[in-house]
């Protein structure tokens, strides 16, 4: 009871409600936790290839690390980047970038799509979601990077998809609004299967509308009222 | 008491948390230049700039850009002529209006991360910013003509 799974080291749990993604090598993000991508997430709130810290990580940069000194967050970058073998690992970064880039712009480009879903997304994402190649702008999480798509559930992606992020949050001094009374639970699950299917290279995730209201029922506070 | 930036100068509004953005920039700021659209994040009309990224005002709390730097169509330049609002005149691009704020502030966050932006990157980013007087054709025009005007100030120092 209690006790910590020795086997299962670093590979990741449920926490607050939030997945916290695997730290070794299971991780499946499409490009490494390279010891440059950890740092900047664990100094600064926010990895240029992954996105930033959002829900219970987001204090660990931005109430913590950003007040230890420096050489110590190093270290702990180095550490985890020799955890999750990173050396080996991102040899395959590029190509993973390259196709990632590819995703971002599919139907948010040329002809108007007539995908519903598609058009959900374009309207309420995209305009802030949007990259070019060769690489995601700072500011423009990518999430065909982003660990919320790749992960077994789409906990992650609902719960930043309610909260939105603070200034605070994820980088610093900018916010994502709240989709909490935006999106139904049968949007959200809409734009959830969207992203997979388009995003990822992994099968659909199940029952996605019920998990959206699941997700919706740990939000204890109101995060925006409707504003209309 | 909530505080942040507004268009360069400290101030605090004394809202309740879950108060959206734009309620407190129209209601409590006199900043009526950003507009309601659909209210659900969908149109664009609402968009300001957070930390200088364009972000939709109507869902987002108030209490979330505590501390934050925000910029409305107000602050973009102290006489309106910001290269994206001289080329927005110069083509005539607005109708009815109503959206036009939204448009220039995606806009100009648009020519931030996109200098030389092309028509694909143009579509990636203004593609959720509607217009129901259908003046895409004229946004497209004035963007590209606010990229090479900045990128002109730019080079000229």
């Amino acid at each position: 009871m209690g006790a910590e799974k020795k086997g299962s080291m670093y590979d990741g749990a449920v926490v607050d409600a939030w997945i916290a993604p695997p730290l070794n090598d299971k991780n499946p993000t499409p490009t490494t936790w390279t010891e440059d991508e950890l740092y900047q997430y664990l100094r600064f709130g926010v990895a240029p290839l992954h996105g930033p810290a959002g829900g219970p990580m987001s204090p660990i940069p931005h109430r913590f690390l950003s007040q230890v000194p420096d050489y110590d967050v190093h270290a702990i970058a180095h550490y985890y980047a020799d955890v999750d073998h990173a050396a080996e690992r991102q040899g395959h970064d590029k190509a993973a970038l390259a196709r990632a880039m590819e995703q971002s712009k599919k139907d948010l480009i040329g002809p108007n799509t007539l995908d519903p879903d598609a058009r959900l997304y374009q309207g309420a994402c995209g305009a802030c979601h949007y990259n070019a190649a060769p690489m995601p702008v700072l500011g423009r999480p990518d999430l065909a990077l982003n660990n919320a798509l790749w992960l077994d559930e789409p906990t992650n992606l609902y719960q930043v998809m309610l909260h939105g992020l603070t200034a605070e949050e994820g980088q610093s001094g900018v916010a994502m609004p709240s989709f909490y009374n935006a999106l139904s639970d049968a949007d959200m699950a809409r734009i959830a299967a969207y992203l997979r299917r388009t995003r990822t290279t992994l099968p659909p995730w199940t029952d996605l509308e019920k998990k959206a209201a699941e997700i919706r029922k740990t939000v204890k506070t109101l995060p925006v009222n409707s504003s209309h | 008491m909530i505080k942040f930036k507004l268009n360069g100068r400290d101030v605090s509004v004394d809202v309740p948390e879950d108060t959206p953005l734009l309620w407190a920039l129209r209601d409590e700021l006199d900043q009526t230049g950003t507009k309601f659209g659909c209210g659900v994040g969908q149109c664009g009309a609402c968009t300001v700039h957070v930390g200088g990224r364009a972000t939709r005002s109507c869902i987002t709390p108030v209490s979330s850009v505590e501390g934050a730097e925000i910029t409305t169509i107000e602050g973009l330049h102290p006489e309106g002529e910001h290269p994206v609002q001289v080329a927005w005149r110069d083509i005539q691009v607005p109708q009815c209006g109503y959206c036009q704020s939204g448009q220039i502030m995606q806009a100009v966050s648009l020519l931030k991360d996109y200098p030389d932006p092309t028509d694909e990157e143009i579509d990636g980013v203004m593609g959720g910013s509607l217009c129901r007087c259908m003046t895409y054709v004229r946004i497209r025009k004035a963007i590209k003509k606010a990229a090479a005007a900045m990128r002109e100030e730019k080079s000229n120092g």
